[in-house]
C-alpha cells in the first residue's frame, strides 16, 4: 500500500491535480462515493460501538479485579422444588447479574423418602444465570425445612442427613480459601420480595463483606457503603419515583429499612426492581435470606476450569462445580451478529467505491490513454485513481465517526430504556481516542481498498487502445 | 545525419490470424529530419507512429530510438522514454478537459519531475511563441480547433522531446488553420527539431516534409525526398 504513494514529488502534484480535476467534473460521482463511506463509516463506527459495548461491562468489571470469577449457588432439594408455589421465581431469582444468559439443568438426587418422578428418570432443576458468566458455580445442597437461599421457599418433610446450611457455607469458605489461586470471595444471598409501591416483585441482593470487586457498572453514584446505604437500578428508581442520594424508607409487609440510594446500577436485562447492599441491611426486610452463592475473584493466570475442577474434588457430593465459558453461546451469537453487521457494512462501502471508481475509471479511459502517452507511469496512474477518492474517504471518515458516535450515543440509551435501564458512561464511551483516530481513517481505508482494483485495471490498460477509445 | 529512429524488420499483428497492421518494416529517421509517412486510411501509418513512440509494442522486430530499445522497455520504461524522447501531437488534440491549457501543457514536465518554476517557465514561453499566453488559464473547451492544437503542440515540446510526432496534425482542422499548424511545425523543424508526420494528404506531405514514406497494406511501398518547401 504504501509503496502506491512513492512517486517522484514532483509528479505529485499533477497526479493529485488530475485526479482533482477528475472529480470537479465528476461531481455526481464524488458525492455518491462520500455518502457511501460516509453513511457505511457511521454505521460501522455504530456497530463497533455496540461491540464493545457487548462486551465492555463484564470486561471492565472483571478487568478491574484483575482475575475470573467462581460463583457458588444453593441448590434445591427434590423436596424443596415439590414444596414450593414459586417455582416459576427460580429463574428469575438465581440471576443477579447484568450480562449474559447461562443456563444449566441440574439432576437433584431424591432425598430419602421421596420418590422419583412418574415414569422414572431424576428430578432436575434449571437454574438460569442471568448477568455475569460465571467460570465456575458450586452447588451447595440446602436443608429441608430451611429457606434455602432465593430458589424456593422450603416446605416440612423428610430430609436428609445433610449438614446445616450455615455448616454448608463454613464448608464452602475453607475450600476457596484453602484453594491456591482464591483472589476474592464473597458470599451473595439472593431473594424475591414485594416491596410497598412497586407492582413487580423485588429482587434482593445482599453480600456479606466487601463486594465492590464484582464489578456492577454504575450509571450513577457509588457503591454502597455502609449498613445504611443499597445501590438499586433503573426499575426500582422508575418504579418508586426515588433518585440517587436520595433516602427513603422500604417497606415489604410489616418490615421496614430506611437507606439512602448511594448508587445506580446497569442492569440490561431490565425487567424487576433490584436491590443490592449489605445482607445483614437487606435481612432487616427478608429474614430468610441468607446465602446462596459465592462470588470469587481468581489470581491472575489462573484457569477457572482447572480451579473448578479442584474445589470440586475438594468439595466432593453433594456440592456440585460447574465451570462455565466467560461467555454465553448467546452472547457469543450477538457478538457474531453485530461483527458481521459491521463487516457487511465495510464491505457494502468497499463495493460502493468500487462501482463508483470502475465506473469512472471506464469513463475515463480516453484520458488514462492521454495521461500515459505524456508519460505517466503504472505507479503514477494508480496513485491518481487512488488520489481521486482518498481525499473524499478522508472527509467522509471524519464526518462520519463523530456522526456515527452521537449515532451510538442515542441508539444506547434508546434501546437501554427499552430494557428499562439507563446507560452508564462507561458502555457510552466506547471508544479510547487513539480509536478514534484510527476509525477517522476507516473512511480513507476503505475508499482506497475500493479504488485499489481500478486503479490496478487503469495501470494496465495499453496506451493506444486507451487513446483508442471513446 | 546520425539516425534517430530505426526500425528493423518490423511487424505488428492485432489478430493471430489477421493479417499484419506492419509487415517487416525496416526504416532510418535521422536527427532534424522531416518524414511524412503518407499511406491511405488502415495502411498502417498510426501504428508505425505508436510503434516509434511506445505507445503499442511490435510482434516482431526492433525499434531503437536515440540508441535506446524501445520494443524491450517495461511499461514503467516507456513512460519514462516518452517523456523523455517523445513529443506527440495528434488529429484531435487529446487535450485534457479538465485541466487548464497551462496545466496541460505543465503535465509531461511535472510527471518527469521538473522543477515547478523551471517548468512554468518553459511553459509560459512555449505559450507565448504559439500565441496562446492569452489562454493560459482557459479550459480546452473554450478553445478554437488551431488553439487547441497549439496547445498540444506546447505540451508535446515542453520536456524538448528529441522527436516530435504527428498524427494528423490538421486532419480536425479547417484549411487555414492547418496551414497555420503546418508551418509552424515547418518552423519547428527549421530549428532542428526531428519531426515524423502521419499524414493521408499528399500535399501537406509534399509541402512540409523533406522526405516521404509511403505505406500500403503495412508495407512501405515507397521511400524518397520530398519537394518541401523552404
Amino acid at each position: 500500500m504504501k509503496a502506491m504513494f512513492i512517486w517522484p514529488p514532483a509528479a505529485a502534484g499533477p497526479a493529485v491535480r488530475a485526479a482533482r480535476g477528475g472529480l470537479s467534473g465528476r461531481r455526481v460521482q464524488a458525492v455518491v462515493i462520500g455518502l457511501v463511506l460516509l453513511v457505511s463509516t457511521a454505521a460501522s463506527t455504530l456497530a463497533l460501538g455496540l461491540l464493545v459495548d457487548s462486551n465492555s461491562p463484564f470486561d471492565q468489571a472483571f478487568a478491574a479485579q484483575h482475575g475470573s470469577e467462581v460463583t457458588a449457588t444453593a441448590q434445591a432439594t427434590t423436596a424443596q422444588l415439590a414444596a414450593t408455589a414459586h417455582l416459576p421465581g427460580v429463574t428469575a431469582a438465581a440471576g443477579p447479574f447484568p450480562e449474559g444468559t447461562v443456563t444449566a439443568t441440574i439432576p437433584v438426587t431424591p432425598p430419602p423418602g421421596v420418590s422419583g418422578p412418574p415414569g422414572g428418570g431424576v428430578f432436575q432443576t434449571q437454574l438460569t444465570v442471568v448477568g455475569r458468566p460465571s467460570p465456575v458455580q458450586v452447588y451447595i445442597p440446602g436443608v429441608p425445612g430451611q429457606r434455602s437461599g432465593s430458589v424456593v421457599e422450603a416446605g416440612p418433610g423428610p430430609g436428609p442427613a445433610w449438614p446445616s446450611l450455615a455448616a454448608q457455607e463454613s464448608a464452602v469458605q475453607a475450600a476457596l480459601r484453602a484453594q491456591p489461586g482464591t483472589l476474592h470471595y464473597v458470599a451473595e444471598s439472593d431473594d424475591q420480595i414485594g416491596v410497598l409501591g412497586l407492582s413487580d416483585h423485588t429482587n434482593l441482593i445482599g453480600f456479606a463483606g466487601d463486594a465492590s470487586w464484582t464489578g456492577y457498572a454504575l450509571i450513577s453514584g457509588h457503591w454502597y457503603q455502609g449498613a445504611h446505604q443499597v445501590d438499586v437500578n433503573t426499575a426500582f428508581l422508575t418504579g418508586t419515583g426515588l433518585k440517587v442520594g436520595g433516602s427513603d424508607t422500604i417497606s415489604s409487609g410489616s418490615r421496614h429499612i430506611t437507606v439512602q440510594i448511594a448508587g445506580e446500577i446497569f442492569d440490561p436485562a431490565g425487567g424487576n426492581p433490584e436491590i443490592v447492599g449489605r445482607q445483614s441491611t437487606l435481612a432487616t426486610l427478608d429474614p430468610g435470606l441468607s446465602p446462596d452463592q459465592y462470588d470469587v475473584a481468581l489470581t491472575p493466570g489462573t484457569s477457572a476450569q482447572a480451579y473448578a475442577d479442584a474445589l470440586g474434588a475438594g468439595l466432593g457430593q453433594p456440592y456440585q462445580v460447574n465451570a462455565n465459558g466467560s461467555n454465553s453461546s448467546q452472547f457469543f451469537v450477538i457478538i457474531g451478529l453485530i461483527a458481521m453487521l459491521t463487516l457487511l457494512l465495510t464491505a457494502v462501502a468497499a463495493l460502493g467505491v468500487l462501482n463508483t471508481v470502475v465506473l469512472q475509471t471506464r469513463e475515463r479511459v480516453h484520458d488514462l490513454g492521454v495521461f500515459k502517452a505524456v508519460g505517466m507511469t503504472p505507479r503514477q496512474t494508480i496513485a491518481m485513481v487512488v488520489c481521486s477518492v482518498a481525499g473524499i474517504g478522508l472527509v467522509a471518515g471524519l464526518i462520519a465517526i463523530p456522526a456515527g458516535i452521537a449515532l451510538h450515543n442515542y441508539v444506547l440509551p434508546v434501546m437501554g430504556h427499552a430494557a428499562q435501564t439507563d446507560v452508564p458512561p462507561s458502555v457510552l464511551n466506547a471508544y479510547h481516542p487513539w480509536e478514534i483516530v484510527l476509525l477517522a481513517l476507516a473512511g480513507l481505508v476503505i475508499a482506497v481498498a475500493g479504488a485499489l482494483g481500478p486503479a490496478g485495471w487503469a495501470a494496465r490498460t495499453r496506451t493506444a487502445f486507451a487513446l483508442r477509445a471513446e | 545525419m546520425d539516425t534517430l529512429v530505426r526500425l528493423t524488420d518490423v511487424s505488428k499483428t492485432y489478430d493471430s490470424d489477421g493479417a499484419p497492421a506492419l509487415a517487416h518494416v525496416t526504416m532510418d529517421v535521422g536527427h532534424g529530419e522531416s518524414l511524412a509517412v503518407m499511406g491511405p486510411s488502415g495502411s498502417g501509418k498510426s501504428t508505425l507512429l505508436n510503434l516509434v513512440a511506445g505507445l503499442d509494442r511490435p510482434t516482431g522486430g526492433q525499434v531503437t530510438v536515440g540508441g535506446e530499445r524501445v520494443d524491450t522497455l517495461s511499461e514503467t520504461g516507456l513512460a519514462r522514454f516518452r517523456r523523455r524522447q517523445v513529443g506527440m501531437i495528434f488529429q484531435f488534440f487529446n487535450l485534457l478537459d479538465d485541466m487548464t491549457v497551462l496545466d496541460n501543457v505543465l503535465l509531461p514536465a511535472q510527471l518527469a519531475g521538473m522543477p515547478t518554476a523551471r517548468a512554468r517557465a518553459r511553459a509560459d514561453e512555449l505559450l507565448t511563441a504559439l500565441r496562446i499566453g492569452s489562454h493560459r488559464n482557459a479550459y480546452p473547451a473554450r478553445l478554437s480547433g488551431g488553439e487547441r492544437q497549439r496547445v498540444a503542440i506546447a505540451r508535446a515540446l515542453v520536456n524538448r522531446p528529441a522527436l516530435l510526432l504527428a498524427d494528423e496534425p490538421t486532419g480536425a482542422l479547417d484549411t487555414a488553420t492547418g496551414e497555420e499548424i503546418g508551418e509552424l511545425l515547418l518552423d519547428l523543424n527549421s530549428s532542428g527539431q526531428t519531426l515524423i508526420l502521419v499524414t493521408h494528404n499528399p500535399d501537406l506531405a509534399a509541402r512540409y516534409a523533406r522526405r516521404v514514406i509511403e505505406i500500403v497494406d503495412g508495407r512501405v511501398a515507397s521511400d524518397a525526398a520530398a519537394g518541401a518547401r523552404r
